[in-house]
């Protein structure tokens, strides 16, 4: 039965990835497909977030700071020293998986509120060092003409087409690593044992220290990786990438999603970036009040997010098996109800 | 008296901590037979569980020295102390509250690193009645039902030494008695219990051996039957004033 439940969730994620591959070309216009490798992009970063703020709960407001080291790495590299972009790619998610390992250092003694401040303060750090070291980063105007990746056809509807594809394999690929760690590895079983519950999770023999490291740096590394996919596929990177509303929009879209599930904020951050697109005719303010809003309506109403909608289901049905159970426990809780009474 | 010539599975030796002012362990000394089990209690506040937080590195101590199989673990990380086969419980159940019952096993297995653990946790379910429950949220069980899975958690793993702190708190007589079957079908077993807890007839009937604390000195040690007539026990526990020097 546990089988068949993973074996029914990879069918559901290759299934959703395939749809995401395949719908776009009903009707192909290059904005549509700009518009879905931006999503894939953000579905990508959120994801990199929920792994470690969702299943290890280490609250992170510093995952623009990593994205933009992303895109600045990979850019810069095109741009300055006219590396690969592929190379760019890897560079980035590599020097963001090493910086997160030393912004992690804080978190061994940090929580909570305390983190999130030491992570929003790094993200401020990379956003300062990005609008002031000119000759590299561009300044405030950022980088341009950095190249795009390779191999892609001319053809503006060609290239986003094609540009689309790769990006949502990558971003599939590293979304399904995300989910695999977290759900079938010893670390995903750590991650969550030390978001319930530190001491708890060491008297059970976990390292916890080892194990919040290596979240960090997981999660910082997937991070860089989307920051290189954009740099590649929007073609600007500025030091707006490290503001902190980029960080607010990614925890938003992991609660939107339901956090503690990689998919679950993965599939808000598309429904939510399409949603704010979607409803830029209204005007670009109140598209973003509209944002705010959905934000606010799923933190009161559905804290769980979309996917605690469906897990939600699924904890009524066990419990009412529970009830109809004429086992020990049972039995115990009715004489613990006699007693009280 | 060099430590591998002791039978004694854990040695406490002048074990202090203070907070502030308040001396909550004070110069604490005893050993833990193999295969005993050895009973703590005390009036509340006396130190007990800030004794058992020192033993399994939840909190430093100021002073003293604690062996367990003749190596001093004072001050190594909490999770060495639980992979050298030292399981304990809290005062206050904890277990993996968002998670199924089988998952808190699962992840207790994972952090000592053992493979060999599913057939005894079946059957630690099945004994505690939780059998039908593994795919339920752990916070959905009754107190008594999260209090056998801690325990489940801890047995299934076979610890050489396992810390109980208050068991059969806030449970149920049928409950309590599950555990105290448990606990004396293990002893004959020959594990080894180091146990607070506060419903005398439990202790006095399980235990080897009774450690009386209060105000965070030890004022008592023995058999159960000369800890029930020691006179400064009976007034630690009782209230009739101190016979502290």
């Amino acid at each position: 039965m546990i089988v068949s439940r993973v074996m029914r969730r990879w069918l559901w994620f290759s299934g959703a990835v395939a749809t995401a591959a395949a719908a776009p070309f009903v009707a192909p216009h290059p904005f549509l497909f700009n518009l879905l490798i931006q999503a894939a992009v953000w579905a990508l970063l959120t994801a990199s977030w929920d792994l470690l703020s969702g299943y290890t709960g280490q609250i992170s407001f510093g995952h623009s700071g990593f994205f933009a080291i992303g895109a600045y790495t990979a850019a810069g590299l095109a741009f300055h020293l006219h590396v690969s972009p592929w190379f760019g790619l890897v560079a980035g998610a590599a020097l963001c998986s090493l910086v997160g390992l030393c912004v992690g250092f804080p978190a061994l003694r940090l929580r909570g509120h305390y983190l999130a401040l030491v992570t929003l303060g790094f993200a401020e750090i990379i956003r300062l060092v990005a609008q002031n070291w000119i000759s590299v980063t561009g300044g405030p105007f950022g980088m341009h003409d950095f190249g795009t990746l390779p191999g892609l056809p001319a053809a503006p509807l060609a290239h986003s087409e094609v540009l689309y594809l790769v990006v949502l394999a990558i971003a599939a690929a590293a979304i399904a690593l995300a989910l695999f760690v977290c759900e079938h590895t010893n670390a995903g079983k750590a991650f969550r044992a030390i978001r319930e519950d530190q001491v708890l999770a060491e008297s059970h023999g976990i390292n916890i220290k080892i194990y919040k490291l290596y979240a960090f740096s997981l999660s910082a590394a997937l991070a860089g990786l989307a920051g290189g996919l954009y740099a590649f596929s929007i073609g600007l990177v500025d030091p707006n990438l490290a503001s902190p509303l980029t960080s607010a929009m990614i925890l938003g879209m992991a609660v939107f999603g339901g956090l503690g599930t990689i998919w679950g904020p993965a599939l808000g951050a598309v429904l939510l970036f399409m949603m704010s697109e979607g409803l830029r005719f209204i005007g670009v303010v109140y598209n973003l009040i509209a944002f705010g809003a959905v934000i606010m309506v799923f933190v009161i109403f559905v804290p769980r997010g979309i996917a605690g909608l469906k897990l939600g289901r699924r904890t009524r049905i066990s419990r009412r098996d529970a009830t109809q159970s004429k086992q020990v426990g049972a039995a115990s809780d009715s004489v613990q109800q006699r007693e009280v009474t | 008296m060099p430590a591998e010539a002791s039978s004694a599975v854990l040695a406490v030796e002048g074990l202090s901590k203070r907070f502030g002012g308040v001396v909550a362990v004070d110069d604490c000394s005893f050993e833990i037979e193999r295969g005993s089990v050895v009973g703590i209690i005390g009036p509340n506040g006396s130190g007990k569980s800030t004794l058992f937080n020192l033993l399994t590195s939840v909190l430093r101590p100021d002073a003293g020295v604690v062996r367990y199989r003749g190596e001093r673990i004072e001050g190594l990380p909490l999770y060495q102390i639980a992979r050298q086969g030292i399981g304990r419980t809290y005062q206050s159940v904890k277990i993996f509250r968002d998670l199924s019952v089988w998952m808190n096993l699962e992840i207790a297995a994972m952090g000592r690193g053992r493979s060999d653990w599913e057939v005894p946790a079946r059957q630690w379910l099945e004994r505690f009645g939780l059998t039908h429950l593994v795919n339920d949220t752990s916070d959905t069980l009754s107190i008594g039902q999260q209090r056998l899975l801690e325990l489940a958690m801890n047995l299934a793993m076979s610890p050489d030494l396992l810390l109980l702190d208050e068991p059969l708190a806030g449970v149920n007589p049928v409950v309590r008695d599950t555990i105290a079957d448990a606990v004396a079908a293990l002893r004959r077993e020959g594990k080894t219990f180091l146990i607070i807890e506060h419903h005398m007839n439990f202790v006095m009937r399980l235990c080897d051996k009774i450690v009386v604390m209060d105000h965070g000195e030890k004022i008592a040690e023995g058999v159960p039957e000369a800890i029930r007539r020691d006179e400064r026990v009976i007034n630690a526990l009782l209230g009739k004033g101190t016979t502290r020097a």
